[in-house]
């Protein structure tokens, strides 16, 4: 069985969200340490402001500490110092990994119902939502399946349309199409890109993949290699336009190259340093 | 239905053939070198004692499996139990299970004697070295299995306010991923419980209605009817074999959704 269609195909192009009241959330990122008792420094004095309804990509060499930028942003790790602010009470958030990170005793539609059940939300309306959700990844024909039965890509939408169900006002992602080959992984990212706009939610999304980064965010954050610091930031003039062509166009050829020159600038200098710290 | 059966034989087909080749090269020996019938018999002679003396063996198949059930639900019963305490944390595992290992280095035949010494030369003594063999495996897998838990997805739900020991945690998730390790832990222990009721038996030496397959083992090589030990070694394998097999199926029809190797003929 190979990939399931783009959602677009089965919904008609535009979606509304489950809950179009829901609004994005600010984030602000202010000073953020966060040493191990290991003692290795991992996050040193990140700055970093989300405005509401942005998507933000987090780009870095493996082990720069953006995933655990992300977990201190949820709440699951804690900063060795700084604040992140939410200009209120912490929101409901959404988080992808990865790996889709189901249950394989469950069906779909049962694994999108996981976290309105921990919520306490009726079983009917629990039922309905997960549907809704699954509709919106363009899994509505695969709600009584069993993830062993589901491709990688298949799993991941799974996933997403578990976290949409909870209706997030902040999405993080962690490397979530990392593990997917590249034309999957391009077919999720245009999906999600048109919901994530379509829906207006904050959303940090970290990856390695420059490409990855331009053609999803708003602003391109780059990170250093560890201790991990935010040492450039690029914006992405593209708006709400992201065809799957833009990807080939000389215009955003032009941004990702500015994303590229800054990660190189950073690694570069970074390496000197460690050299002259050994010497 | 025809197809069906074709692949029952076609998977059977293997092993029955293997068995045909020993019990062939077992009748050909005998019959070339003409060893003394109490040393080692002939398959047929073997095969005309189990008929002959079905009535003792089926008594002592019945006593055996009732022992070795009743030692393999208490172990699983306290297995899991104490694998679900000791899930709740470090501390208590560290705490604790170095002595369980400790269990498993005990020889079930050394402590026979002393439950013998203890609660008499019955059942419950049969039941208990039973009980003892078994109990390891199926906590050792237990607590793997708990804690084979998805991290990442504890932690989501962790995300929405319940703690990594809530009831919620552990219905819908700890305890669900720890089923297939569980049922590892129980296919081991399934071979292990018959074993277990049958080194119990030989230890007891209680015969009369009480007599289980142990216990005709010990007879039959006092009075050197060989030909009978083997009968009743052979009934305990299958016995064995047999609540091996049971438990197997009990956990492939649970686990269908969890594993590719569970899985049969789906899709």
């Amino acid at each position: 069985m190979g990939e399931a269609d783009a959602p677009g195909s089965e919904t008609g192009g535009h979606v509304a969200p489950l809950d179009t009241t829901q609004a994005g959330v600010t984030v602000a990122i202010d000073g953020v340490s966060r040493r191990f008792r290991s003692g290795f420094l991992a996050l040193t004095e990140v700055d970093l402001t989300i405005a509401a309804g942005e998507l933000v990509a987090v780009v870095g060499p493996s082990g720069c500490g953006k995933s655990t930028l992300l977990k201190i942003i949820a709440g699951l790790l804690t900063p060795t110092g700084g604040v992140v602010d939410f200009g209120g009470s912490r929101p409901e958030t959404g988080y992808v990994f990865q790996d889709a990170h189901l249950l394989p005793w469950r069906t779909a539609i049962r694994n999108v119902e996981l976290f309105l059940e921990v919520d306490g939300v009726r079983k009917a309306e629990r039922r309905d939502r997960a549907r809704r959700a699954l509709r919106l990844v363009g899994l509505a024909d695969f709600e009584t399946s069993y993830p062993a039965e589901l491709s990688g890509g298949m799993k991941m939408r799974v996933s997403l349309a578990r976290t949409f169900a909870t209706d997030p006002e902040l999405m993080l992602f962690d490397e979530p199409f990392a593990a997917l080959d590249e034309i999957t992984r391009n077919r999720l990212n245009n999906d999600l890109i048109r919901l994530q706009r379509d829906r207006g939610v904050t959303g940090v999304f970290v990856t390695h993949s420059i490409g990855e980064a331009v053609f999803l965010a708003d602003r391109v954050a780059v990170m250093s290699p560890a201790p991990g610091r935010i040492v450039g930031v690029v914006d992405v003039p593209f708006g709400d336009d992201r065809r799957a062509e833009l990807r080939t166009s000389p215009e955003f050829a032009a941004v990702a190259r500015d994303v590229s020159e800054i990660m190189a600038a950073h690694e570069v200098a970074e390496g000197h340093e460690i050299m002259a710290a050994q010497q | 239905m025809i197809a069906r059966l074709r692949t029952v034989v076609a998977t059977a087909a293997p092993q029955l053939i293997v068995l045909a080749v020993v019990v062939f090269v077992w009748w050909a020996a005998v019959r070339i070198l003409e060893p003394k019938p109490f040393i080692f018999p002939s398959p047929g002679r073997v095969l005309d004692t189990t008929i002959a003396d079905s009535d003792r063996l089926w008594t002592g198949f019945k006593n055996t499996l009732y022992a070795s059930v009743v030692g393999f639900v208490f172990a699983t019963a306290v297995g899991v139990g104490a694998a679900l305490f000791l899930s709740l944390s470090r501390v208590l595992e560290r705490a604790f299970f170095p002595w369980a290992v400790l269990l498993q280095t005990v020889p079930a035949v050394a402590v026979a004697p002393l439950y013998v010494l203890w609660f008499g030369p019955g059942r419950q003594s049969v039941m208990l070295v039973a009980f003892t063999i078994t109990l390891f495996p199926i906590l050792a897998n237990s607590l793997a299995g708990l804690r084979s838990a998805d991290a990442a997805l504890v932690d989501l739900i962790r995300l929405r306010g319940r703690r990594r020991n809530s009831w919620f945690t552990f219905s819908k998730i700890r305890i669900p991923s720890s089923l297939p390790y569980l049922f590892t832990g129980l296919r081991i222990s399934a071979g292990l419980a018959v074993i277990g009721a049958i080194v119990g038996e030989i230890v007891v030496g209680r015969g009369g209605t009480e007599a289980g397959l142990g216990y005709w083992v010990t007879f039959g090589s006092t009075q050197l009817k060989t030909d009978f030990v083997f009968a009743a070694i052979g009934v305990s394998s299958a016995l064995g074999i047999t609540f091996f097999l049971l438990v197997s199926a009990a956990g492939n029809r649970v686990l269908r959704h969890w594993h590719e190797s569970a899985r049969t003929s789906e899709v």
